[in-house]
């Protein structure tokens, strides 16, 4: 993208104008073209929405079909309930839904908003009845994950029109 | 069409309503079939309590040893084993509880869970509890030369003393020459 006409952007938004930064990823793709470190920072956001996309959508997965193996998961709730089960459903219809929208780029950025408050929410209710534990810090790794998509204003490969 | 700042198309909106449909039509087929929960339960490995396809070993049928010389015990329906062990798909998930005390890998994979056995005469009692519960999850009595194993399929849902999902866990017990008997 060319830079002057970016930070141009970024100077009339910090005085308070209208200006919106958008990103033109083809003209970044094109100047990137034999610069390796250019092209990794034209791609990185688009391979960090897609992948996790794909990592939400095998969780989504995993939840609708193998249900069972989740509840333990629900706080509070006995596992046994059919209250855990509809929730960890519940989830999983969620978790898929936004894998596909990060994964085809449909509404990227309140997508993984949306990830990263469930993430959060994750973490910290592991947190709370678990304690810090390897999971968490998993998962904290992808809550990351999803704020910095969330925040990436790069976007190629996405589904259009 | 505009959502919260972002702009989606009309073939955007129907491959996600696609998708939202398809995973709610398997969230209502996950209500109903909700997975094998594997500790208590009778999922998981075939035995030779009935199943056709373990009455025989290898194709050929064989009489189980320990069934004939411990009528103490539980009574096995009938004097077949089910497969070795060794030859199921969960022989690499296997921690064994009896005889013998657990090994350092055995304790990692029964995180959430603790056992008891009770040694009585030529059989053995065996008993498994949900951590932080005095209600057991499975209790049985066995011949005293039977093996009692612990199967973990993934130590990766498990964390310090915590099992968030039983769902991959249970319990296997082999006569002494390691064919599965429940």
């Amino acid at each position: 993208m060319n830079m002057a006409r970016r930070n141009r952007a970024h100077r009339l938004a910090a005085r308070g104008g209208t200006a919106v930064v958008t990103a033109r990823p083809e003209m970044d793709a094109r100047a990137a073209g034999a610069n390796p470190v250019e092209t990794v920072r034209t791609w990185a956001p688009t391979a960090a929405r897609v992948s996790l996309g794909l990592v939400l959508l095998w969780f989504g997965m995993h939840e609708l079909f193998q249900p069972s193996q989740w509840t333990g998961y629900v706080p509070i709730i006995s596992q046994t309930s059919h209250l855990a089960l509809a929730m960890v459903l519940l989830h999983g219809w969620l978790l898929s839904v936004l894998g596909v929208a990060l994964v085809l780029g449909v509404a990227a950025r309140l997508a993984a908003g949306v990830s990263a408050l469930l993430l959060l929410e994750i973490v910290l209710s592991l947190s709370f009845t678990g304690g810090v534990s390897d999971i968490v810090a998993r998962d904290l790794g992808v809550f990351g994950l999803a704020v910095a998509v969330f925040a990436s204003d790069r976007e190629m490969w996405v589904l259009r029109g | 069409m505009r959502i919260a700042g972002d702009t989606v198309g009309r073939r955007g909106g129907l491959a996600v309503s696609v998708a939202a449909v398809a995973a709610a039509l398997l969230a209502v087929h996950g209500y109903s079939n909700p997975g094998s929960l594997v500790v208590g339960g009778s999922g998981g490995i075939s035995t030779g309590h009935g199943s056709p396809s373990a009455n025989t070993s290898g194709g050929t049928p064989k009489a189980s040893p320990s069934a004939a010389a411990s009528p103490s015990a539980t009574p096995r329906a009938s004097g077949t084993p089910g497969p070795l062990l060794s030859s199921t798909p969960y022989a690499s998930y296997t921690y064994q509880l009896y005889p013998g005390s657990p090994s350092p890998s055995t304790r990692q994979a029964l995180a959430g869970f603790t056992y008891t056995t009770r040694l009585s005469g030529s059989s053995v009692e065996f008993t498994l509890y949900a951590s932080g519960s005095t209600q057991s999850v499975r209790s049985n009595t066995y011949p005293a030369t039977d093996r009692v194993y612990f199967i973990e399929a993934n130590l990766g849902d498990d964390s310090g003393d915590t099992e968030y999902s039983f769902g991959d866990d249970g319990v296997v017990v082999t006569d002494a020459s390691g064919h599965v008997v429940q």
